[in-house]
């Protein structure tokens, strides 16, 4: 090759990477272009970083973070605020009534709301949607919130009442949850397999486009979406939204210093690339209450989680403090308490109040507990795992702690589904995950702790159990029956009484293996305005506007 | 030679139907029981009833060869079932993500060649020099070189340093061909660079073999130009192994780097198969894995082809 077809070939690469910086560097739709006027403009596509849902159908999906993404094309029968209070004026529901013994819910529903395929929301509706959570085939995971509805009577198309079986309180918590997330049955019924995946019907601020899995979800605005902000603007703001799926945390926070996303979606924000984004000019970044809580969750028929005392000696050689900054950085937290977490404000009794306090790591203790189960020289015991690399370190730190005192822990790696299974077949005593807070205590506890066996009905309860575990007769039946008594009562005061005696059972009985909170990192570009956390600390963003 | 294509496409099959086989054997006996764990928790409140009705509306009621034939019949008209996962169809899921795996295998292969062949060239003719030894430090350097690693070093300089090209993230080529390119820039060097490596160890040998020869001599004692003898004489002689390789990185690539796909979000083939083995989906899977079955063989009858194109000597009948 001559010099001179080289030369060319070298300036014409060159030519060509500096046109790409050129290019690279160019204003990012929806960046800052100026002005500070604070008054929402229309406009705009939110690109956010994180991951993907499961599925977009309320009932049939199972995914804690599907929430963010279902509520952007849905709307709650009743929704919550930040302070997790009912929101008439984001809720379907109008007005609601508890009449006579509190055994009958009448729910006045919101005129003029239409679904995106155009079907009309009614009390028809609404009643389609409640019972296709109830069909057992539908296997919502939700169906136990719901099991004190006996029936379920279109008074007239906006006015539907339900017949319960017995006072369920936080019923009206779990209308805001999945269960409460209106779909229309007309598209659903058109083409079930396709509905949640390829197309989805809602009430919401948007509606879906496009979702190419491992790659991007994207919405548009609903332009009938029937809800005005306070100062009387049509809802929502922008026109639309991209969740870009970036399951490496790493490439998730550069996306952000890049522009390549305006915000990363809180629920995935990780802890250890705090110091990347915080004090950076222009970004917005702040830490919300710990909302979702690590754990290993325990099988009690298996051993070793039969006998308490065995349960203590190994949350006894736990550091907790360390775990949690092991797996979460500064995100995680230990500061005692039990299953309510700090993000139950009305609830949470922080342990310098009359809390419960932390369960230091006493070696002391543990051996203790040991030589009380007859196991003075440590035992065996497997748990399960994910491959995830998080849930790896926190396993191994666990494994090296217990073994300090004798307790040797295998673990076991198996992805969710067959852990799920294995865990429900008792083939290991414990598997290591987190739940996430819902908006109301009673929705994860109950179905997680209530365990009362054939017999019990003398002591008050309700032979049944939760369904979050295997049955089991090695149960706590006064923990059971404080989450029995909290289900019935409206008073917050005498609720979160009830809550602080089931804690302190909680945390003497070990019914979980609980290791502190998990906070949420909120990170995103500061023209990025109007953006809320849902009471659940989920990211709503039916009122997200971008400062152009 | 087409004679040679004809046998060779037909020979596909008998493969394809054992893979298969095999493949539904090993899902067959997997633990975990599929209806356990797509009804998950529910399976413990589920009545025996249920349970049933979830096997039979799936199939998975039936016996082990009705299972198959029915599979076989049915991907044969194109139906690969829907996903246990999501519901959505196999073929859909496939036809989407297949393009942009081999797009992926494309530019990563084309990123192999341009740096591994010269590269190899060079050490070998420069050979003994400075040139060759770090030419030849930087290859064994970079095949032991983990390839994520290097792909957010990459993504750290060029995507968040340089701000050059994006940090992830897929445009379809349709939709904006700038953009897309800009998008396989990094993954495709990151996965490419790595093969390079190995080209450039494979052409460096190949052609140290080939400078030896008497036709070589002979080519320079006739006052050829260098450039000649080495393109022209040496090269084309030393490409036999250089082929293997390729066919063998298209292979591989066809089936998918999980590890690329996940760091630059790119929604390929890899990604696809491992999400749905770990959510034990197995009609996708199976779905998935024969048509990676029928891409390698694929890449290799395209390298059997090449060797035709090649060296002349090898003729097929």
């Amino acid at each position: 090759m001559s010099r001179c077809a080289v030369t060319l070939a070298i300036a014409s690469l060159f030519s060509l990477v500096m046109f790409s910086a050129g290019c690279a560097a160019a204003e990012q739709p929806g960046s800052t272009a100026g002005g500070n006027d604070d008054k929402p403009r229309y406009g705009g596509v939110l690109r956010i970083g994180g991951s993907e849902p499961g599925s977009f159908d309320a009932v049939v999906g199972r995914g804690a973070g599907d929430q963010t993404f279902v509520r952007a094309v849905t709307n709650q029968l009743i929704a919550a605020d930040d302070s997790r209070q009912p929101d008439p004026k984001n809720s379907l529901v109008a007005k609601w009534e508890i009449l006579g013994d509190g055994k009958t819910i009448r729910l006045q529903l919101r005129d003029n709301v239409y679904f995106n395929d155009g079907t009309k929301f009614d009390a028809s509706v609404v009643k389609w949607n409640i019972e296709r959570v109830l069909d057992p085939k539908n296997f919502s995971q939700v169906r136990g919130n719901f099991v004190a509805i006996k029936k379920i009577e279109v008074k007239d198309p906006l006015t539907v009442v339900l017949h319960l079986d017995e006072v369920d309180v936080p019923l009206l918590y779990h209308l805001a949850d999945r269960g409460g997330m209106m779909h229309s049955p007309a598209a659903v019924t058109k083409s079930p397999d396709d509905h949640g995946v390829t197309q989805v019907s809602g009430t919401g601020p948007y509606e879906l486009v496009e979702w190419v899995k491992g790659s991007h979800v994207t919405v548009k605005r609903f332009k009938d979406y029937w809800r005005k902000d306070d100062a009387g603007n049509q809802l929502p703001f922008l026109d639309g939204i991209t969740w870009q799926v970036l399951p490496d945390a790493r490439i998730r926070v550069a996306a952000l210093e890049t522009k390549q996303v305006d915000l990363i979606d809180p629920l995935t924000f990780p802890g250890e690339f705090i110091d990347r984004v915080r004090g950076k000019p222009g970004m917005v970044f702040y830490i919300t209450k710990g909302a979702s809580v690590p754990a290993l969750r325990l099988n009690l028929n298996v051993f070793p989680m039969t006998d308490v005392h065995l349960r203590r000696a190994i949350s006894y050689s736990l550091d907790r403090k360390a775990l949690m900054k092991i797996e979460y950085g500064e995100l995680g937290e230990y500061i005692g308490g039990g299953a309510i977490t700090p993000a139950f404000e009305q609830y949470f009794v922080p342990p310098d109040k009359g809390g419960v306090p932390p369960v230091e790591r006493d070696l002391q203790k543990a051996r203790e507990e040991l030589r009380l189960a007859g196991y003075v020289n440590g035992f065996e015991w497997t748990t399960l795992g994910s491959s995830a690399e998080s849930n790896r370190k926190r396993l191994e730190a666990m494994q090296a702690m217990q073994a300090e005192v004798g307790i040797k822990m295998n673990i076991k790696v198996q992805d969710g589904a067959l852990m799920q299974q294995m865990f429900f077949a008792g083939e290991a005593a414990a598997f290591a995950g987190s739940y996430s807070d819902r908006l109301d205590p009673d929705s994860g506890l109950f179905e997680k702790y209530y365990c009362a066996p054939a017999g019990s009905e003398a002591l008050g309860l309700t032979p049944g159990f939760g369904g979050g575990r295997p049955p089991s007769s090695n149960c706590v039946l006064e923990a059971s029956l404080l989450l029995l008594k909290a289900r019935r009562t409206s008073d917050v005061e005498t609720r979160k009484r009830l809550y602080l005696e089931f804690d302190k059972l909680y945390v003497e009985h070990q019914l979980e293996l609980m290791l502190g909170y998990a906070k949420r990192g909120v990170a995103h570009w500061d023209y990025v305005q109007g953006f809320v956390l849902g009471g659940d600390q989920k990211g709503e963003y039916y009122q997200t506007w971008l400062r152009k | 030679m087409q004679a040679y294509i004809a046998r060779r496409m037909l020979q596909i099959v008998p493969v394809l139907v054992l893979a298969t086989i095999g493949m539904f054997l090993m899902v067959y006996f997997l633990p975990g029981d599929p209806a356990a764990n797509l009804m998950g928790e529910e399976i413990m409140s589920a009545t025996p009833e249920q349970i049933a009705d979830f096997r039979q509306r799936h199939g998975l009621d039936k016996p082990f060869p009705v299972q198959y034939a029915t599979w076989v019949m049915n991907a044969l008209q194109g139906d690969l079932g829907r996903s246990f996962r999501n519901r959505e169809p196999v073929r859909d899921s496939i036809a989407a993500r297949l393009p942009i795996t081999l797009e992926l295998a494309i530019f990563s292969t084309l990123i192999a060649i341009l740096i591994g062949v010269p590269c190899g060239i060079v050490s070998a003719v420069k050979r003994g020099s400075i040139l060759d030894m770090v030419t030849t430090s930087f290859s064994v350097g970079w095949v032991a070189l983990p390839n994520f690693w290097f792909a957010i070093m990459l993504v750290m300089v060029f995507a968040v340093w340089l701000q050059w090209v994006p940090v992830a993230g897929f445009v379809p080529l349709a939709q904006d061909p700038f953009a897309n390119l800009k998008g396989m820039l990094l993954p495709s060097f990151a996965l490419g660079s790595h093969y390079a490596a190995v080209l450039a160890r494979q052409t460096r040998s190949a052609m140290l073999e080939v400078l030896e020869q008497d036709y070589v001599r002979t080519a320079r004692a006739k006052g050829l130009r260098e450039l000649r003898v080495i393109l022209i004489h040496s090269l084309r002689n030393a490409l036999i192994p250089i082929v293997t390789v390729l066919g063998l990185h298209l292979g591989r690539v066809l089936g998918g780097t999980v590890i690329i796909e996940t760091i630059f979000s790119i929604p390929g083939m890899g990604s696809f198969v491992v999400a749905s083995i770990n959510g034990r989906d197995y009609v996708a899977a199976q779905g998935a894995i024969v048509v990676l079955i029928l891409g390698v063989q694929i890449s290799n009858l395209l390298t059997d082809i090449m060797y035709a194109y090649v060296d002349p000597r090898i003729r097929y009948v």
